[in-house]
């Protein structure tokens, strides 16, 4: 129901939204909210079993069986998969989408072709939420492809900016990179355990072959890096900005990305089956929260460094997986935490990062760019969107007590508490706390920039409407206060650690976190991050606010103005993407061009040729045979003449050559070159 | 009794002439005429079979071979007349628009 | 038990009939189409319907699986299946040519009689037990096309493209008929060495064969392979692998985009058929001269498939280019079904049953839809196709999904058909001796991966870019056949176990 909901809508729009109100806006704001309501019916029910006691066992439904016959034992049944971890991403989904398809009526509302942006957008839900439903890896695969097509289209929703077009083939193309891996990992475990299986495979996972271990969670974990935009598939994502806001709110912020999260989080009793998939994972993470980070320093567009802010989060999760895997491989404490901290992470950031997203769409909205130097001073215009955006950027940068403090604390505490096992783990904490650092920098930057300062704007900015203030305002309510779910549920610890370890945790009371956090053995960790969030606030308000210091000096002197331009241009990493793709594409349609005008034409001459001998008898074919395969290559050039030009394609009997030909050559093959090579 | 290799031999050459036609020769109906060549070729083949191993299924089938060489001469003809109404031509090499 | 194939040939008869009493009309179509309806009715009912049996019409016994000695004929659930896939793509067809042909086309009897005619030869191809039987039904069904392709005669891409099919069609089977000679030869020779006995089964018996061939092989093993490479190749010609496909781009170019429906299912279906029936019966005790062979073949032929259809700009030739690749996915099930396993063997050759069966509608569909562009005057090049969806929403929206399933998107047909494919050559692959066949997946997957770049460029056309606004009226026999290919093209994919279960049974009981 949760997932069908949106898809009939879809086809609905699809066959005539395009006569109705908006577009047929309605239908899809109508299924999203009853896709949330169901999905709310079953948080609650989850939240009552599993997070004060008791436990809320994964339920399976099965739709029908698809391929296969029971007595075989090869059966395909799809169904849907209703545990913890699924709920709380279904309710936090449709929750999301709900609010932005409001406020899409409000910002699409002079839009031409609403029905395709509203079909999409619900197809896109029915995929994401049917991708959290899947109980099999291969109803996984589908649904994460719809979405991947409708991200693609959503993208190059305005298809006739070049820019967009080619920002949708790019996310198609590089996401694409990871999902075939993703492809190869599921047909891995397919071969392995015999079954697509979720909860199957989870049980079997233990028993997965050693040289197995390493491969199969990275073929996995490189779906979740294509669909989650982490290095080295981040390119897509920044370029993606080129859709509609709403769609990178909804897509590219608040739900899509995160399924690759989702997917590393499912497939965690694979992972742990390896230290080292786990501390790859772990690493990667790290690294790309730091990349990202450092590249969102040095970006003018205001959607661009909210994208690159994206990755750097999401690698934040990544991390606080990675370091659960671990944990929970070598029996480390902390696991519990750095799981439930990732997802919890995941939920505040689309919180949050929604918000981010709404309110600069409502700022472009205002002033009809994109460029944050073309901004400034609309603070006192767009109150609203000003303020909401403020408790965002507090949020994402861990300022205390907003939801981001509490999942990022457990994030790097959990990462902290894995070097205990690894070396490693301490620099990616020191990593995570640069990044603490540069977030609260360019968080505020962002919002010094667009909101104070001197006016730079063109036009007269008004405050949007309501219908795209409200969900502003929630959004901000939730920002504020998703992260005191960390009191009544340790922030979905006790909901979801079951999951990993099989095992209830225990109910940690909510005064024990605060101490723990504020003045337990490991506090003086948290007091460093509040530190770092401390300077980069400190330091974005004396450059953008107080003017303290020159933003221009930021880049004078001939070193600082090139690593400007090296995070300016993404660590040229997309330059070089682009050098290869176009290289590569062009290589295969030379070879193909060169591998038709020389190979089948030179064939075809050198039978032309060989009948021309034939016919010229033999006193000719003595002096040619010395130069005769020289010649037979340049020979058209060489004589131009029309009798020999027969071997062009479009001619019967060059088909019949070849075939001919063939035939030898698969003669030949049997005969000769199979028992030479010891064929049987 | 001719040996069985005479008569094999006699149509590979034939096989090989068919095919030399097919592939040098510019004119529709010559091309036609080769590959009539290869198919009596098979036929001389089951002939030969035939009469040497005294299976008589062999002999049956070049009466029916024969019969179908006729009736791909006749629809191979139609077809070149065709082809001669509208281009004026059964040279091969001048029949070619379809290409890449 | 021939009651579908007589009424196939007595309506193809009847029609040539009519045309001089009814001259040439539309309604032609409908007396073509009656009959392919009853025949396939008939056809499914023995395969396992069983209505006629419910409703106290005793003929048969569903599922039927007879010999007919007498008539070298054999009527199994694996013929049952040739028969209903041959007879639904005669449908596709005939729905569509009623559209496709103008009034100012002749002959519309004779089109409609030689569809029928082919239709039939293919029909006994796939039920024919021996091997001259079958190789009389081949030419039955090409002579037929032949003439089909001619069929607008004063169109010079048309005769151009009858031509060039001409030629290379009739050089194979002249080819096919010189390696069916050696095979004979071998097959007599070692028979007459065996112990007289009655009724012992003619020299050229497919089931025979299988026997004669293994124990003539260390004798006569050049010879035989002379004869499997010829066979090879003229087959090839047939359902176009590589290096034998070169006339493909140009003949279905060329030729009324119908035929070219015709060509690229229903051909290719009895190519297949013939190619089951002699490699994984008569020749199979000879399989380790060919599979390998066979298997580079195929990766070579959907390789160059898809990589040929990359650039194209007319639909016809990139459909043409990928129903190349096709058949190359289908050879899996021909490399896959010679294995020693016969459980494998006979998953494999499932799969290739089922694929045949999935591409009847959408391969079938998507030409159809390109012949409805050209009726229309829309055009049949990409550039043509812009903004197509909007213009017709609903079979724009079922190209889409024929193209989708093409490109083996689950969960469509295509994706199943291919998935049981590459599936049983990775298990082929498992067992030691054959490993090499994990390649044939591998190579499979790689090429779907390709493929979806061709096949979404129409989508795109279809879908993104702006194109022409007026509104087109599409004639309904063009709405029929597609939305016939278009439920076909989802059923396969959603109800999949149906089908699994018949072709798997077919395929257990072909293998005996």
């Amino acid at each position: 129901m949760i997932v069908a909901a949106p898809l009939v809508a879809f086809v609905i729009i699809l066959l005539t939204g395009r006569w109705q109100w908006q577009g047929g806006a309605i239908w899809t704001i109508g299924a999203v909210g009853l896709s949330f309501v169901f999905a709310l019916g079953l948080l609650i029910e989850a939240l009552l079993n599993g997070a004060v006691g008791g436990t809320f066992p994964a339920q399976e439904v099965i739709w029908y069986r698809w391929l296969g016959t029971p007595s075989s034992g090869f059966v395909i049944e799809f169904g849907i998969l209703i545990d913890s971890l699924s709920v709380v991403i279904l309710a936090l989904v449709s929750f999301l989408s709900l609010l932005i398809a409001i406020y899409s009526v409000g910002y699409m509302g002079h839009e031409k072709d609403k029905a395709r942006y509203y079909s999409q957008i619900a197809l896109f839900v029915s995929g994401m939420l049917g991708a959290v439903a899947a109980n099999n890896f291969l109803q996984l695969l589908i649904f994460w492809e719809i979405m991947g097509l409708c991200s693609y289209l959503l993208i190059g929703y305005w298809y006739h900016k070049p820019e967009a077009a080619a920002a949708a083939k790019k996310a198609f193309m590089v996401t694409r990179v990871g999902d075939v891996l993703f492809l190869v990992g599921v047909i891995a475990v397919f071969v392995i355990f015999g079954t697509f299986n979720i909860l199957e495979v989870s049980a079997l996972a233990p028993g997965l072959p050693l040289r197995m271990t390493l491969i199969v969670p990275l073929l996995f974990f490189a779906g979740a890096i294509g669909k989650s935009a982490q290095f080295p598939l981040h390119a897509w994502l920044p370029d993606a900005m080129e859709g509609p806001t709403t769609v990178s709110a909804l897509i590219h912020a608040a739900t899509m990305v995160n399924a690759g999260v989702y997917l590393a989080a499912r497939t965690i009793p694979l992972i742990v089956t390896n230290v080292n998939a786990s501390l790859f994972i772990a690493f990667i993470g790290g690294f790309t929260a730091f990349f990202a980070a450092t590249m969102a320093l040095a970006n003018h567009d205001i959607k661009r460094v909210l994208a690159f802010s994206t990755i750097s989060q999401l690698g934040y999760m990544f991390l606080g997986l990675g370091a659960a895997g671990y944990a929970l491989n070598l029996g480390l404490a902390g696991a519990q935490e750095g799981y439930s901290a990732a997802i919890f992470h995941l939920a505040n950031h689309s919180f949050f990062k929604a918000l981010l997203f709404l309110g600069a769409g409502s700022v472009i909205h205002a002033v009809a760019t994109n460029d944050m130097r073309k901004m400034g001073g609309l603070h006192k215009r767009m109150r609203i969107t000003s303020l909401a955006m403020l408790v965002a950027a507090l949020s994402i940068a861990g300022v205390p007590p907003l939801s981001g403090f509490w999942s990022k604390e457990g994030i790097l505490a959990a990462t902290f508490a894995a070097s205990a096992g690894n070396q490693l783990f301490f620099w990616m904490w020191l990593l995570g706390i640069l990044t603490v650092f540069m977030t609260a920098f360019y968080m505020f930057r962002l919002w010094f920039m667009t909101f104070w300062g001197k006016p730079r704007w063109e036009n007269e900015p008004r405050e949007s409407p309501r219908v795209m203030t409200v969900p502003l305002m929630i959004l901000a309510v939730f920002a504020v206060g998703s992260g005191l779910v960390i009191f009544p549920l340790g922030g979905f610890g006790n909901l979801i650690y079951p999951l990993v370890a099989g095992a209830h945790a225990e109910f940690t009371a909510p005064l024990d976190i605060l101490i723990r956090t504020f003045a337990g053995p490991n506090s003086f960790l948290t007091y460093i991050s509040i530190l770092g969030v401390a300077a980069g606030l400190g330091w974005a308000t004396l450059i953008y606010r107080m003017g303290a210091i020159s933003p221009d000096s930021l880049t004078a002197g001939p070193g600082r103005r090139a690593l400007h331009t090296l995070l300016k241009r993404r660590y040229y990493i997309d330059d070089a993407y682009d050098a290869f793709g176009r290289r590569f594409v062009l290589g295969i349609a030379r070879l193909s061009d060169w591998f038709d005008r020389n190979i089948v034409d030179g064939l075809v001459n050198l039978v032309a040729r060989l009948t021309l001998w034939a016919a010229r008898g033999t006193d000719l074919v003595d002096r040619r045979a010395v130069d005769g395969v020289v010649n037979s290559i340049s020979l058209r050039t060489l004589r131009g003449g029309r009798t020999l030009r027969r071997g062009q394609t479009g001619q019967v009997q060059t088909y019949v050559a070849v075939i001919v030909i063939g035939a030898a050559i698969v003669l030949f093959l049997i005969q000769i070159v199979f028992p030479l090579l010891g064929v049987p | 009794m001719i040996p069985l290799e005479w008569e094999l031999s006699l149509s590979a050459i034939l096989f090989a002439i068919g095919l030399y036609g097919i592939l040098v020769r510019r004119n529709a109906i010559i091309v036609l005429m080769s590959v009539e060549i290869i198919i009596n070729a098979a036929i001389l083949n089951f002939v030969a079979f035939s009469a040497y191993t005294g299976d008589v299924s062999g002999q049956v089938f070049a009466l029916l071979a024969i019969a179908l060489a006729a009736a791909e001469a006749a629809i191979g003809l139609a077809v070149f007349l065709v082809l001669y109404g509208v281009h004026h031509t059964v040279n091969l090499d001048k029949i070619r628009i379809l290409r890449w | 038990m021939l009651l579908p194939v007589i009424i196939a040939t007595f309506s193809g008869f009847l029609l040539i009939a009519l045309t001089f009493i009814v001259g040439r009309q539309r309604r032609l179509a409908d007396a073509a189409l009656v009959g392919l309806l009853i025949a396939l009715f008939l056809s499914l009912d023995m395969a396992g319907l069983g209505l006629l049996e419910r409703l106290g019409l005793v003929l048969w016994q569903a599922p039927v699986s007879q010999q007919l000695p007498g008539l070298l004929l054999e009527v199994t659930p694996f013929v049952l299946f040739f028969w209903v896939a041959l007879l639904l793509t005669g449908v596709i067809v005939v729905l569509a040519s009623r559209s496709f042909l103008q009034k100012t086309d002749r002959n519309i009897g004779e089109y409609y009689g030689l569809l029928l005619i082919a239709l039939v030869g293919m029909m006994l191809v796939a039920a024919s037990t021996d091997l001259f039987v079958l190789y009389l039904a081949f030419e039955m069904a090409s002579l037929a096309t032949f003439a089909l392709v001619a069929f607008r005669k004063r169109d010079k891409r048309g005769t151009e493209a009858a031509m060039k099919f001409f030629i290379i069609g009739v050089v194979s089977s002249a080819i096919i008929l010189f390696g069916i000679s050696l095979i004979y030869g071998v097959s007599a020779h070692v028979a007459s060495q065996l112990p007289p006995q009655t009724g012992a089964p003619a020299a050229t018996d497919l089931r025979f064969l299988g026997t004669t061939l293994s124990l003539g092989l260390a004798q006569f093993e050049p010879v035989i392979i002379l004869a499997v490479v010829l066979l090879i190749a003229g087959f090839g010609f047939k359902v176009a692998t590589v290096p034998f496909h070169m006339w493909v781009p140009d003949v279905y170019d060329g030729a009324p985009t119908t035929v070219t429906t015709f060509l690229s299912t229903a051909s290719k279906i009895m190519g297949f058929a013939a190619m089951f029936k002699i490699f994984l019966i008569a020749l199979v005790g000879t399989a380790g001269q060919w599979t390998l062979a066979l298997g580079i073949l195929a990766i070579a032929t959907m390789t160059l498939g898809n990589v040929a259809a990359l650039p194209q700009k007319s639909i016809k030739r990139m459909l043409a280019y990928s129903s190349i690749a096709h058949a190359g996915y289908v050879l899996i099930a021909v490399v896959v079904g010679s294995h020693s396993d016969p459980a494998i063997a006979a998953f494999g050759l499932a799969g290739g049953l089922y694929h045949l069966l999935v591409y009847v509608f959408m391969t079938g569909g998507a030409f159809i839809f390109v012949a409805m562009t050209a009726t229309l005057l829309i055009g049949e090049r990409l550039d043509d196709y812009s903004g197509l969806a909007r213009r017709m929403p609903l079979l724009a929206f079922a190209m889409m999904i024929m193209l989708l399933s093409l490109a083996g998107i689950p969960p469509l047909g295509g994706f199943v058909s291919k998935f049981i494919l590459f599936w049983s050559a990775v298990q082929a692959g498992l067992v030691p001796g054959s490993e090499w066949m994990v390649s044939l997946a591998v190579a499979g997957v790689l090429n779907s991966a390709l493929s979806l770049f061709y096949y979404a460029r129409v989508i795109k056309h279809m879908y993104i870019l702006e194109g022409p606004k007026e509104p087109v009226k599409v004639p309904t026999p063009y709405s029929l056949a597609l939305w016939v290919a278009l439920i076909g093209t989802i059923a396969t994919g959603v109800f999949a176990f149906v089908f699994i279960d018949f072709v798997t049974q077919a395929a257990a009981l072909f293998f005996g």
